[in-house]
């Protein structure tokens, strides 16, 4: 098994990688572990009557990202145990560099995983951990001393080799995990939630090594969590979960800016999309957006998309201040909407902006501003704006409603 | 009204005072039922061991007074000798028969116990529960009620008078313990650690014997002296199925000694002092093993 692998990774080498092309060239690592393409094809899990995965269909490329994420519960970690071998398969396949490997088990695939909790070996030193995965390799002693060396190297942990997990700090064990995954240079990686035992500062320390790291060793990676803001920086595509299904695949920017759903919307970006029910304020009959100073602002968003919208979002970001001179505050958008006066909630002074809570009619709306003149400090009503380019429509199902040619 | 006042309050503060002392004779009472049972614990476990070494290095003189000792007032070592010099009584050769059977019988019970717990622990077939409970059931089974069915499956086997008759039963008689010892330890071994040992390329056997089995040697060696200890002190299936005197065990042999010869009691005690010491002695060495934390730094949270 293992030889094969390494026959269809060397043939792999020849053909195109268009996704490692458009990375920034790195120091000359890239190719020499390499990974191979996952493909899941309606891949499906039931525990007893209830569907956990429900018919997933992803195709991963070579050395790429993916970034499986959701809600707890959505089937991500499932879908990667099931890529992992480490549970069964109900329905549909997973392959790894072409080979159906369903009905492979966990040892047989070349792929390593990194765990939430790390499961390190706690009777062995970190040597022996990262050597652990090694001895099933063809690697001569000397050539794992080498190899175990040249890790630690990279994760800096060479000061940690001797030492035993229970000696670690979670920060440390955590790499000497990742040490331990891409010590033998799988053809895959999986990561499960890596960073959620890492307290906030680390987490996002390590959450960019992970990446430059990731993209020198360019091994096809999988990589499961729940938090939005990881999955956006880490990602160079997000698949988004619920309830069993991939609901969309797309590239960070893509997905954040063109959700499909307004599962998605509400999901991504923080603090999330405001979505409001549009069947609240005045009858919008006849009118077709433009209200007059001093309407309600969910009405008024209400009534700028069309009629056949459930649900009206718009980000916090598109949402701006209007100062006393009733100029927007800021870099206004280039189609800004009438002013709407609000009563301010709170204000959640956050460093590098300011979370305003809106009050309305159909319930909060934040705000994000990156500054608040000091007239309206203190305000409990302020005048705010949308950019009209920015409403999201959901129909009663939660799908994306798109604009036409010109307007909705 | 002042004096009544009064009253009240000395009878309250007297009410108070006597209610403290009651409690405070109340935790004295309670010191002392504690100490009377460790007292009483310590006395029926250990006096019987004391009187048995006492008896070993006491001559035959000083057993049969009128009026014995706890003291011995002169010690010997005479019993011992006769135990090892005597031609009628091989107690070298039962010594070394038990510590075969009891040997073999606790490594095989070891490891059938840690495959078969493994399974319960961790694999999902169908009847896993029910044998798991069958399990807990043949344990509670005395030896006495089926060891003329017993009997009658060893004649058939052809294994009357043989150590593969003891293996076999003992092997199955230590099992319900051995297993259910390691499944409840393996229970709490986080499966995370042999789902990694499978990905780092590592087959479901390998991952037993390379991470489950150094992971729970403290558990492995308590097993391992119970399993040794039960089979070591089995009288029962010993007495029903062996027959020639080079194969008897030490039960059988220093009971044999109490029915054959009379007037032994200083060797029958010497004997089994000898019985107890290396059960004993394990204990004190392999307890270092038994230290408990063997996962700490493993998982997180």
């Amino acid at each position: 098994m293992q030889e094969q692998d390494r026959d269809t990774r060397s043939s792999a080498d020849g053909t195109e990688r268009p996704h490692r092309d458009d990375r920034t060239p790195t120091d000359g690592v890239v190719g020499e572990a390499g990974g191979e393409t996952v493909e899941l094809s309606s891949l499906s899990k039931r525990f007893g009557d209830e569907e956990a995965v429900d018919g997933v269909s992803l195709s991963i490329s070579e050395g790429e990202l993916l970034v499986l994420l959701g809600p707890s519960g959505c089937g991500k970690t499932t879908t990667l145990r099931m890529i992992a071998g480490l549970e069964s398969v109900s329905g549909g396949s997973v392959a790894i560099g072409g080979v159906d490997v369903s009905e492979h088990p966990p040892q047989d695939r070349d792929v390593a995983m990194v765990f939430q909790n790390y499961a390190l070996y706690p009777h062995k030193t970190v040597r022996e951990n990262i050597r652990f995965p090694l001895r099933k390799t063809d690697l001569s002693k000397a050539e794992q001393r080498e190899r175990i060396e040249s890790t630690a190297a990279l994760l800096d942990i060479a000061d940690l080799l001797d030492k035993e997990p229970a000696a670690l700090s979670g920060g440390q064990r955590q790499r000497v995990a990742i040490g331990r995954a891409i010590g033998r240079e799988p053809s895959v990686l999986l990561m499960d939630e890596p960073l959620s035992n890492l307290d906030a500062k680390l987490r996002v320390r390590t959450r960019s090594e992970l990446r430059s790291l990731q993209q020198r060793l360019g091994i096809t990676t999988v990589y499961v969590t729940h938090d939005q803001e990881e999955a956006m920086s880490i990602a160079d595509r997000i698949a988004i979960m619920n309830d069993g299904r991939v609901e969309q695949v797309g590239t960070p920017e893509e997905v954040y800016e063109d959700p499909t759903s307004a599962f998605i919307a509400g999901f991504l970006g923080d603090p999330s999309m405001n979505l409001l029910p549009t069947s609240v304020g005045p009858s919008r009959d006849g009118d077709t957006g433009g209200t007059e100073r001093g309407d309600e602002l969910a009405a008024g968003l209400a009534a700028a998309v069309p009629d056949d919208a459930a649900r009206v979002g718009v980000r916090p970001e598109d949402l701006f201040l209007v100062d006393g001179s009733g100029s927007v505050v800021g870099d206004g958008p280039a189609n800004v909407s009438d002013v709407y006066d609000c009563d301010v909630h709170v204000v959640e002074p956050i460093g590098r902006a300011y979370e305003l809570t809106l009050s309305t009619a159909a319930g909060p709306v934040v705000l994000r501003a990156r500054t608040v003149p000091d007239e309206l400090r203190g305000r409990d009503r302020v005048g705010v704006v949308y950019d009209r380019d920015s409403l999201y429509a959901f129909d009663a199902d939660g799908g994306r409603l798109r604009r036409g040619g010109n307007g909705w | 009204m002042i004096s009544f006042v009064a009253s009240v309050a000395r009878e309250s503060v007297t009410g108070l005072r006597l209610l403290r002392r009651q409690v405070r004779s109340d935790t004295r009472l309670r010191r002392a039922g504690f100490y009377a049972s460790l007292g009483l614990t310590l006395l029926v476990s250990l006096f019987p061991f004391y009187v048995m070494f006492a008896t070993s290095i006491t001559t035959d003189d000083a057993i049969y007074v009128n009026n014995p000792s706890l003291l011995p007032r002169e010690v010997t070592l005479s019993q011992y000798a006769v135990l090892f010099s005597s031609e009628t009584f091989a107690f070298t050769t039962y010594f070394v028969n038990s510590a075969i059977v009891a040997t073999v019988t606790a490594t095989f019970s070891l490891f059938v116990g840690v495959i078969g717990a493994y399974s319960f622990t961790r694999l999902s077939y169908p009847g896993n529960t029910l044998i798991r409970r069958g399990v807990v059931v043949v344990y509670m089974l005395s030896a006495i009620t089926v060891v003329v069915p017993l009997f009658q499956l060893i004649a058939r086997l052809g294994l009357v008078d043989t150590r593969l008759s003891l293996f076999i039963t003992y092997t199955v008689s230590t099992l319900p313990l051995t297993l259910y010892m390691l499944w409840n330890y393996f229970e709490s071994l986080p499966v995370a650690i042999e789902e990694a040992a499978m990905l780092d390329g590592y087959s479901r056997v390998e991952t037993i014997f390379r991470v489950v089995v150094p992971l729970s040697l403290p558990v492995l060696v308590a097993t391992f002296l119970f399993a040794f200890k039960i089979a070591w002190n089995e009288y029962i299936f010993a007495s029903v199925f062996l027959k020639s005197q080079a194969k008897l065990t030490l039960p059988i042999g220093i009971e044999q000694m109490n029915a054959d010869f009379s007037n032994v009691w200083g060797q029958i005690m010497a004997a089994s002092f000898l019985t107890t010491l290396p059960i004993v002695v394990m204990f004190l060495y392999l307890e270092k093993y038994m230290v408990e934390g063997l996962t700490a730094g493993a998982v997180e949270g």
